[in-house]
Formats: C-alpha cells, sequence, structure tokens
C-alpha cells in the first residue's frame, strides 16, 4: 500500500466529533460578516473624507479667514461666504442619491425548479427567462413558512440579491412558495 | 429526524430506520461515495451497502454521530470498491486526493518510529485540533468528505487558487507536525 493510501485509510479514522464539527462548519457566515465589515469600513473612510464638505459653515468660512489673516483688506472674502450656499445645494445634491439608491435595491423574485434539498437549504435551477444563473443555491435560514419540498417541485423564491459564487447563492430569502 | 430517534429505530429493529436515514443523510453518503469513486452507480452500490453495515451494526453499536458513522462506514466501502475495481489505472476522485497527500508524508531521515492508520488517525486528530476553525473544518471537507476544491472556494467566498495554496501549507504543516514526532507511515 502506498504511504498516501495509508494516509487516506487514517483521515477515515479522525475522530468523529472533529468530522461532525466541520460539517455543520458555516463557511459563509464568516464571507457575511467579512463582507459586512469590509462595506462598513468603506462607508466610514468615505464619510470620513467627506466631512469638510458635509460641513458648509465651517467648510467653506475657514478658508476665507486664513486668508483672511494673510491679507487686510478682505471685503472680497465676503464673497466665499455666499458661495456657501451652492456648497450647501452641493451637499444637497450629493445626498439624494442615497436614499434613491436605497429605493432602487428591489427584491428578486423568480421561478425556480428543485434539483436538491439540502440540510440547510435548496439547490434550484431558475427559469430562464429569470436571467440568472443556471444553478443557484437557496439558503433556508429565515424562511417563515417553508412548503414541504422535494426534487423537482416548481417554487416561486423572493431573495434580496445573488452572490456570483459557484454556484452562485442567493442572499436574504425571504420567501419561498409553491409555483404552478 | 433526530439521530438519535434514527438510531433508536435501528435498536428496534425497524425498517422505517434506513428509510429515514436515506431522507436525512442519503445526499451526504452519496457525495461522500461521489467524490472518491466518481461512479454514480458504484456510489449507489455503496450508499446501499453503508445502510446495510448500519442495520447489522447497531445494535450493538450506539453512534454518538450518525452523520460521522455513516461516513467511516461508507469511505471504508467506497476505498475498497475503487481499490479492487480501478487498482492499475488512474482515476479523477480518489486519485487526485491521494496525490495531494503525498504532500503530507514525512520525510524518511525523521523517521523513529511507523505508525499504522488508526494511530496515523488520532495523530491527525490531534493536529487538527490545534488549528483554526475553519483550517481544520477545511481540511475535513477536503480530505474526509472529498468535497472538490471549486466548491470549498464557492463556500469561502475566495478564488480555487487560493484555496489550494491553503490546502497545500495545511498539509505541509500536518508533515512537519508528523516530523517533528518523528513519526513515519
Amino acid at each position: 500500500m502506498r504511504k498516501e493510501e495509508i494516509f487516506f485509510d487514517a483521515i477515515t479514522n479522525i475522530r468523529e466529533d472533529l468530522v461532525e464539527a466541520a460539517q455543520n462548519y458555516d463557511f459563509h457566515r464568516r464571507v457575511r460578516w467579512e463582507r459586512w465589515a469590509g462595506l462598513a469600513a468603506c462607508l466610514a473612510l468615505a464619510a470620513f473624507l467627506s466631512l469638510p464638505f458635509l460641513l458648509p459653515s465651517g467648510g467653506s468660512g475657514r478658508d476665507p479667514n486664513s486668508t483672511a489673516d494673510q491679507t487686510a483688506p478682505s471685503a472680497p472674502e465676503a464673497v466665499p461666504p455666499t458661495e456657501a450656499p451652492a456648497g450647501d445645494s452641493g451637499g444637497e445634491v450629493s445626498g439624494e442619491p442615497a436614499p434613491g439608491a436605497s429605493e432602487g435595491a428591489a427584491l428578486l423574485r423568480f421561478k425556480a425548479t428543485v434539483l436538491e434539498v439540502r440540510e440547510n437549504g435548496l439547490l434550484v435551477e431558475p427559469d430562464p427567462d429569470a436571467g440568472i444563473a443556471v444553478r443557484v443555491e437557496v439558503p433556508l435560514d429565515g424562511v417563515a413558512n417553508l412548503p414541504a419540498l422535494a426534487v423537482g417541485d416548481r417554487v416561486a423564491i423572493t431573495a434580496a440579491a445573488v452572490q456570483e459564487t459557484e454556484p452562485a447563492r442567493l442572499t436574504g430569502v425571504t420567501e419561498i412558495t409553491p409555483a404552478e | 429526524m433526530e439521530d438519535i430517534q434514527i438510531i433508536e429505530l435501528y435498536w428496534m429493529r425497524d425498517e422505517a430506520a434506513i428509510r429515514e436515514t436515506d431522507v436525512k443523510y442519503g445526499t451526504f453518503c452519496h457525495r461522500v461515495a461521489m467524490n472518491i469513486l466518481h461512479s454514480f452507480q458504484d456510489s449507489e452500490e455503496c450508499v446501499s451497502d453503508t445502510y446495510g453495515r448500519c442495520w447489522d451494526t447497531m445494535p450493538p453499536q450506539r453512534p454518538g454521530s450518525l452523520r460521522a458513522y455513516l461516513g467511516t462506514i461508507i469511505r471504508n466501502l467506497s476505498i475498497s470498491r475503487y481499490r479492487s475495481a480501478h487498482a492499475q489505472k488512474r482515476f479523477g476522485g480518489a486519485e487526485v486526493l491521494l496525490s495531494e497527500l503525498t504532500d503530507c508524508v514525512p520525510s524518511p531521515e525523521s523517521v523513529q518510529r511507523t505508525v499504522e492508520a488508526v494511530e496515523l488517525g488520532e495523530l491527525i486528530s490531534r493536529w487538527l485540533e490545534g488549528l483554526p476553525e475553519e483550517d481544520r473544518a477545511l481540511f475535513i471537507r477536503r480530505y474526509w468528505n472529498g468535497d472538490a476544491v471549486k466548491i470549498l472556494a464557492g463556500e469561502l467566498g475566495a478564488r480555487p487558487n487560493a484555496v489550494t495554496k491553503r490546502l497545500l501549507r495545511l498539509r505541509e504543516a500536518l508533515r512537519k507536525n508528523l516530523e517533528e514526532q518523528g513519526v513515519c507511515v
């Protein structure tokens, strides 16, 4: 017997508590946490960098004052404060897309055929008109009133988004109902 | 149905035990066998044999984890089938796993004692205990379940290349650990 075959047999003898824990380990949980942490860090950085622009009176007031210190006849310095409202209006404009964007994040609804029924989820084949991946994993945590499903069943699924993994994976699944 | 209830059915000699085992762990068993054999028909037969072995061994056995118990049986049956049927051929399933496991074999210079599979299993278990939870799960899912790197990469949200490198580091760490203990296979 080759040495690697002895290893293969030895791995079969790994203690069952370790095996069981590995089967239950959810790699996605950590990925999800890291993704949100990354997003939160980016938002925090963006907020920090845009702070001077979001404080119109402070931001526009400081520059003129600093120039005013350098030049005594500072009549034109009255102009920058009048520019401040322009800055304000710019702030409103830049503030508008955010709510607009969140309104645009509509839920994803499509019909699919169940390919596999797993312990914590489904593997489904979306209808071609859904315009998403050929096979999609559907986690079931958080889905209320889940109907009894079997391979071949038709279902209508409501979710927040699709992750571009292989196979693709839904996030924020809120509803699964029998279709047709 | 909970594992304990299924095991109770085996002990009561109720054939529903096999049906319930198939409902709960059928997919898991198929996947483990397929990862080794890469043949649907062979895997199907191994799964049936596994249920038969469960029926024969419970009682007296009362496993703590039914999934691990089934997995051990189906791995042993699949490996035996693989060896007897494909002894001289190279196949994608077990052969790929075996080629990767070559990295774990300690170098001959460090030989102090030779161990058998059972003792080596215990040494690997102890090494696994010292790993971060995710590395431990990754190693077991790859080499115990035989899950493809691509699938694991999908679950981790990483690229397959990154997972391959991570697995290589784990195999090298295992080899180093065994060499430090003066172990050879």
